[in-house]
């Protein structure tokens, strides 16, 4: 097979990258930003050549996951955990978006704070290899060290950038975050001692799965519980919930949007608020075929509700940042409804939105901050007209905001109709109710876009400028990628769907029926 | 069973054997010794202690490898009162390793402090002697030798400032507590000696495996050993000492003690409780667990609102402690065949433990200024635009403290926590969880307040250069924090051989 | 198992029964006649010069504390040459040690200037 170990190399040239920015005098912001550039370039450029030849790997078969460029080397032997990568249609995906962002991320970053640039750039890349490592890790305890190792360079670049209550917003979702993905440690401690594989690889964990437990009585009052795999999967999905966030564990979401700067947002809001959906579909779906069955209305719903609740607050909001973190709850909401179908247009959808989703936050909250930057203003009500000033960016914002809402010819057009599709073959209220989600959208979409574009000129909005080239040459990539993939979608379909079928097939497993009473 | 009044028993002298593989304690004794003369002759020259003690402590870490691979299954020697095993040669590494960095921070901080007197070093050696005593301790005798060797080192080095008042009132609170705690130690192991007949923890094993019904006057001694042992390692309600004292001390001191103190006492309770008084798990087990959710709860409930460095390592060291203790809660407990063990668990988190907390005290011992100690919050302000290599070092030991992966802190608590999940204690682990969770607040606090823009009246703060042994000390903590965080199997390899070797052996008791 | 330390419990009564009762006891049925004289530190009669509370030089208590150590010394002699004979070389050696561990201390005291008075 292949002997270059691509998949380390996606992670450690990030990190490698930042350790060598350190070498790189402060005041030398160029050489500083190149640096960045070229190392995200290199890893983007990696990640695509794997996507690109990931339908030509021929799964081995035998394997549940059928991952590619699997890398395996022992690493705690004595504990059966291993070093263990592995690529497939779900994070080969994620991947790309990952490196992606990052890219946009390091050509976008502003140069205004000189003295802090080289902290930035170096933290950025730290955390694009701690994603890379999560969402390439094939083994659990691998897994949980990039998962929350990630948060130790996002904590340095969430409260060290950003407007002044940052520290307040960030501290906030690092507590929120340790305490959910502390409680995942335990369900997966709990995992490998049940499992009779003894392992932390996932695989082997799905081959050899847990005993199937009986109900726990609580004893005295005689109230049927759940099995304790339903309380180790509740252990992870508190973790994924509130990464992804679905509903009730999104409070860290809003604020902490608010709070950072627009680049920080582009791979924050792009990627790592995916971490926690694909999370669910890793690790969810394969390791709890039977607690997910029991707990998808549950989820659907909450995922409903975020729906419906993210795009109420969009529609009360002034705060244009705020708009668009609620709009992306919205969305999110999205997502997780198409993993909790459980189905294979569900899930295939839900694949394709992350993708989706990642590409059009990231465009609307760049030009939300070239918007802040020249009008010193994030208040919706202040500003006006900006259509006449700045043309070009009225061009891009439109592209973009019609595919935040759903408009056929853009790319979230088509995940948004799998997830319906799947929501529809779940249960057709949900859908019809996540399809008021989608009206809500088209309101405050316009509105914003109406709000800020339309109408005479504001004091605010009266002297400001158009987008520079540089940063139109940022925006005009993510714009061009929205329209591609929205009228030819195929490619990410033919990746996604294998994927997802296979998550669904292994959901959808039997599984011994539970023996009920004790 | 009672002591029966023993006929005289023919002399045995101890073999040359018995001598030699005491080697690593011979070493660290006669250095102390040979210190104490040399301080006579070197003048004002006393960097030559450093070196010499350095010398020292590394032929003892020298001599402990050696006996790392000599001792096999392990042995006891002088009848039975002292064991060579791997158990105690991991611990002996620790200790010395810890050691050693001490002393490199120590010169230079000591001078700033002006308090560099030569005594010092040989102190320092001396309690290491006493803890290396306790980690090979068979016998109760020598457990209270070990407690008070390193007792009275501490005493006097707790008050080594002799001019301030917070160092005096340290030394008199350590001592007077610390008696306390001896009489406490001394009144269990009387009434353990008289409910079995033996001092020797073997033999007490055995007797108590022979009996069936445990007799009260048997757990209280057992009660009041855990209550010495507790009081030395720091644990809630036993820690009242901690914060004032680990203030008060000069902070190299301090490093020294919160570091090697804690992992020589939990060594003998692991050696005590895990391994001998095994038959009696099911009744200290719930004392001990719940010692350690106070001491997690407690700890880092308290270090939230701390305003000062020192203050908030001592209070997260109690909650290190905590999640250390859930390691001894396990006892032998295993529901698997895995390879997860409390004892496993216990001896890689203090690995991990000694590096990352040496560390962070070093830090603040580079920052010392002129006779005072600079760790106040404000203080470490803008740390990260002056000194970048030493705010990133001490973030990597706050991040290390808090249980981030990739450090070594995180496998701590996770061979510990899996321990628990592995034994059943799962709600321990949740426990310990919960603790982890708060304690991310007050390590992160610290460690952004460095990466803060400093304030405009600090510019003139008076931190010290960084000289290259407090470099190296440095280096070393920071290397040992990150490649053991990855490179796990070293350490967990080494941690698991100890605990397969460690005496008393329970398969021998039955 | 709790039920095991109910002894403990029951003694523990005991002690704060005793600790508390025998004082009260004596202060509520014992006869009080406080006078001038009582109160003085010698019942003797001797009326004090001055205070007790003198200071002393510290060279007293290093005196003092170095004499308990070399005295302990020989409370660790006598049973030795009770079996020194026995013991043979082994002996010689061992209490050969011992005494050189001491005369470093010794050593050091003096060169510290521990036995000087002034």
């Amino acid at each position: 097979m292949n002997r270059v170990p691509w998949l380390t190399l996606m992670i450690v040239l990030p990190i490698g990258g930042a350790m060598l920015l350190q070498l790189v005098p402060a005041r030398m912001t160029s050489v500083i930003r190149g640096v960045t550039v070229v190392f995200a370039t290199a890893v983007t450029c990696i990640a695509g050549g794997l996507l690109f030849n990931l339908p030509h790997m021929a799964a081995s078969g035998t394997q549940p996951l059928s991952l590619a460029f699997q890398e395996q080397r022992d690493w705690i032997p004595a504990i059966s955990a291993s070093y263990h990568l592995g690529l497939d249609g779900l994070s080969g995906w994620l991947v790309m978006l990952n490196s992606g962002l990052f890219l946009v991320a390091a050509l976008a970053v502003s140069r205004s704070d000189a003295e802090r640039l080289r902290r930035y750039c170096a933290l950025m890349l730290v955390s694009e290899g701690a994603i890379a490592g999560t969402l390439l890790a094939a083994d659990l305890l691998l897994f949980y060290l990039f998962w929350e190792g990630m948060l130790i360079p996002l904590y340095f670049i969430l409260s060290g950038f950003g407007g002044p209550r940052r520290g307040q917003a960030t501290l906030k979702f690092i507590v929120y975050t340790i305490a959910g993905s502390l409680l995942m440690l335990v369900a997966i401690l709990w995992l490998y001692f049940a499992s009779g594989a003894h392992s932390f690889d996932l695989e082997s964990l799905i081959i050899n799965p847990p005993p199937a437990q009986s109900v726990m009585v609580i004893p005295g009052i005689n109230v049927s519980t759940f099995t304790p795999q339903d309380l180790v999967f509740i252990g992870f999905a508190i973790a994924f919930a509130i990464k992804l966030p679905l509903v009730p564990f999104h409070t860290w979401l809003p604020e902490l949007y608010v709070q950072s700067p627009a680049t920080t947002l582009v791979f924050f809001a792009g990627i790592v608020g995916k971490m926690g959906a694909y999370g669910f579909i890793r690790y969810g779906l394969t390791l709890f075929p039977s607690s997910i069955n029991t707990f998808k209305w549950l989820f659907a719903a909450l995922a409903v509700t975020g729906i419906i609740y993210g795009a109420l607050m969009a529609l009360s909001e002034r705060d244009i940042k705020r708009i668009l973190a609620y709009a992306s709850l919205s969305h999110l909401g999205f997502i997780a409804l198409g993993i909790f179908t459980l189905t294979t247009n569900g899930i295939s959808g839900a694949i394709i939105q992350m993708v989706n989703h990642g590409i059009i936050i990231a465009a609307l909250f760049l030009i939300a901050g070239y918007i802040e930057r020249r009008t010193g203003t994030r208040d919706l009500s202040e500003m006006a007209g900006l259509e006449k000033r700045m043309p070009w960016l009225y061009v891009l914002f439109l592209v973009a905001t019609l595919a935040s809402l759903g408009m056929p010819g853009t790319n979230s057009f088509v995940g948004e109709f799998a997830v319906m599709l799947g929501a529809f073959q779940l249960g057709w209220p949900l859908a019809v109710v996540a399809l008021g989600g989608t009206v809500i959208a088209c309101w405050y979409m316009l509105r914003l876009h109406q709000g800020l574009m339309h109408d005479p000129l504001k004091p605010a909005t009266e002297h400001v400028h158009d987008i520079r080239l540089s940063e139109g040459l940022v925006l005009a990539p993510l714009v061009a990628l929205i329209i591609l993939l929205g009228v030819f979608p195929k490619p990410v379909g033919d990746i996604a769907s294998p994927a997802a079928s296979q998550y669904v097939s292994l959901a959808s497993q039997p599984v011994a029926p539970p023996s009920f009473g004790t | 069973m009672l002591a029966q009044s023993a006929p005289l028993v023919p002399l045995v002298t101890p073999s040359a054997n018995d001598l030699l593989d005491l080697l690593p304690e011979l070493i660290v004794g006669f250095g102390f010794i040979a210190l104490m003369l040399l301080d006579l002759v070197v003048g004002r020259q006393r960097w030559w202690l450093a070196v010499a003690a350095i010398v020292f402590l590394a032929a003892g870490f020298g001599a402990s490898v050696w006996g790392w691979f000599d001792s096999g299954n392990g042995h006891t020697l002088y009848f039975g009162s002292f064991a060579y095993d791997k158990f105690s040669m991991f611990i002996n590494c620790v200790l010395l390793f810890s050691s050693a960095l001490v002393i490199l921070i120590s010169p230079h901080y000591l001078n700033r402090r002006g308090i560099h007197h030569g005594e010092y070093y040989a102190l320092i050696l001396a309690a290491t002697l006493g803890m290396m005593l306790l980690a090979g301790a068979m016998s109760l005798m020598v457990i209270f030798l070990g407690i008070e060797g390193l007792s009275l080192s501490l005493y006097i080095l707790s008050g080594f400032s002799r001019t301030e008042e917070r160092s005096q009132e340290a030394a008199l609170k350590y001592l007077l507590l610390g008696g306390f705690a001896s009489g406490f130690l001394l009144y269990g192991m009387a009434l353990v000696y008289g409910e079995t007949g033996h001092t020797q923890l073997q033999q007490i094993g055995a007797a108590l495996h022979s009996t069936t019904q445990a007799d009260p006057m048997l757990l209280a001694g057992v009660v009041l050993i855990f209550v010495g042992f507790a009081f030395k390692a720091s644990l809630v309600p036993f820690h009242t000492w901690t914060p004032d004292v680990y203030q008060g001390a000069p902070t190299s001191v301090t490093t020294f003690m919160s570091v090697t103190t804690k992992v020589a006492a939990f060594a003998v309770i692991v050696r005590v409780f895990t391994y001998t008084f095994v038959s009696l798990y099911s009744h200290w087990e719930v004392i001990v667990a719940v010692v350690a959710i106070a001491s997690i709860v407690v700890g880092n409930v308290a270090a939230l609102t701390q305003t000062h460095v020192k203050r908030m390592l001592a209070y997260s060291s109690i909650a290190q402690a905590g999640y250390i203790l859930i390691g001894v809660a396990v006892g032998t407990l295993s529901n698997t065949s895995s390879s997860i063990t409390g004892t496993t668990g216990v001896l890689y988190y203090l690995a991990a433990y000694a590096v990352t907390q040496i560390g962070a005290f070093a830090v603040i011992t580079i920052m010392a200024g002129r006779g005072e100690d600079l760790d106040s919050y404000d203080g470490l302000r803008g740390l990260a635009y002056r000194r970048p290599f030493v705010a990133a070092a001490m973030g990597l030991f706050l991040l290390s403290l808090g249980g981030f992966p990739p450090t070594v802190g995180f496998f701590g608590k996770f061979f510990v926590f899996a321990a628990a999940v592995n034994a059943n204690l799962t709600l321990l682990a949740l426990w310990g969880i919960a603790g982890s969770a708060i304690s991310v607040f007050y390590y992160l606090r610290v460690a952004l307040l460095m990466y803060q823009r400093p304030k405009d009246e600090q510019q003139e703060y008076p931190w010290s250069r960084t000289t290259i042994a407090g470099g190296t000390a440095l280096l070393a903590a920071a290397a040992g924090t990150l490649v053991f965080g990855i490179l796990v199997a070293v350490v967990f390899n080494g941690a698991q051989a100890a605990q397969n070797a460690i005496l008393p052996a329970i398969a021998s008791t039955r | 198992m709790l039920s095991d330390y109910a002894p403990i419990l029951v003694f523990l009564g005991f002690v704060l029964l005793f600790a508390i009762g025998v004082p009260s006891l004596s202060a509520a049925l014992g006869p009080r006649k406080p006078s001038p004289a009582k109160d003085l530190p010698y019942e003797s009669g001797i009326v004090p010069r001055e205070s007790a509370r003198r200071r002393f030089s510290v060279s007293f208590y290093v005196t003092a504390m170095l004499f308990i150590i070399f005295d302990v010394e020989s409370i660790f002699l006598f049973p030795w040459a009770t079996i020194v004979r026995q013991l043979k070389v082994f002996g010689i050696v061992e209490i050969g040690i011992f005494i050189a561990t001491l005369l470093v201390g010794l050593l050091y005291v003096w060169r510290k200037g521990a036995l000087r008075w002034d």
